[in-house]
């Protein structure tokens, strides 16, 4: 395994932990808003694989930015070790929920979504993400065909995004 | 990757149930934005609730089918047993009854009936035949007939 470049104006280890610890709540808010049950853990695992890369962290970057990109890449890690675990049903289970005041609130907020699709749309998402129905299978309980289904089911997931939307989105 | 190209591949990889943290097109558009990632997890996130917040149907329909299912077994398994217990009742009194003599019997029921020649007349069959009278508490009253019939 090839060593890490060094930078020339790397910084001294106690620079570095004060930068990891200026940094690090937005981080955890960033990965709990990625998923709720493991943030802590996957924070620790960032910082610690932060730390031993530290000899290759420009000071002339920005220190925030870098750190996001390095949680966001142990979070793809971690799904991909999920994923790889045998599951019963699709990975869509696995996935925690991001930061909510309760998870009733999120509950409520899909089912306020949910409500207000149309009656195709209602019926083709819960068919194809409750019940596991193939987008062939509604085609031909609906009669439709099978791009009219994708579009359906494409309008309603954007639809269940945009109802009760994040609390900081952009 | 421009946004419209990057809804149409994340909605790709919903149809067809992977991961798009995991896809290699839109990883690296989703590490180069945060608002974009924690967007694609909220979705992700109301998609499991799409599919835990409502009993699947099969389990809905069956549910209450199960409730009645345990309900009729208990009834079943009330009104059966008496039946069988009473059954076996029967078939014990049936067994001492029936082994007891012929002569317990229901009035008018033949209870024996012989035919034998008659040797006083050589033409001449005699028939005899035992019917029960009248039967009232363990108390019967038989009758017999006797005749004669001419080969």
């Amino acid at each position: 395994m090839p060593a890490s470049p060094v930078s020339q104006n790397a910084l001294d280890d106690a620079a570095f932990a004060e930068l990891l610890q200026r940094h690090r709540a937005r981080v955890l808010h960033f990965l709990q808003r990625l998923c709720v049950g493991e943030a802590e853990d996957l924070l620790q695992e960032t910082l610690a694989k932060v730390w031993r890369l530290r000899a290759s962290f420009d000071p002339a970057r920005n220190g925030e930015a870098w750190l996001l990109q390095a949680a966001f890449r142990t979070f793809c890690d971690h799904r991909a070790r999920t994923a790889r675990r045998p599951v019963a049903g699709p990975f869509v289970e696995h996935v925690e929920a991001p930061v909510r005041a309760s998870a009733i609130e999120l509950r409520d907020e899909v089912v306020a979504a949910l409500q207000a699709l149309t009656p195709i749309q209602r019926d083709l998402l819960l068919a194809f993400h409750r019940d596991g129905a193939s987008v062939e299978e509604l085609a031909a309980r609906h009669r439709l065909p099978v791009n009219t289904v994708k579009s359906h089911l494409h309008r309603a997931r954007t639809r269940l995004q945009e109802r009760g939307g994040r609390d900081d989105a952009r | 990757m421009t946004p419209a190209e990057f809804e149409v591949r994340l909605m790709q990889c919903l149809d067809e149930r992977r991961d798009p943290f995991l896809d290699a097109e839109l990883a690296p558009h989703l590490a180069d934005d945060a608002e974009v990632a924690v967007r694609v997890a909220d979705l992700l996130a109301r998609l499991v609730v799409v599919t835990q917040n409502a009993a699947p149907r099969r389990e809905a329909a069956s549910l209450p089918a199960a409730r009645h299912g345990c309900w009729r077994s208990r009834a079943l398994r009330c009104v059966s047993l008496p039946l069988l217990a009473a059954a076996l009742l029967v078939a014990v009194v049936l067994a001492v009854w029936g082994s007891r003599p012929t002569e317990h019997e229901a009035p008018g029921r033949v209870l024996r009936a012989s035919l034998s020649t008659d040797f006083e007349r050589p033409l001449a069959a005699t028939i005899t035949v035992r019917t029960v009278l009248a039967r009232e508490r363990g108390l019967q009253f038989q009758t017999f007939d006797k005749r004669v019939v001419r080969r």
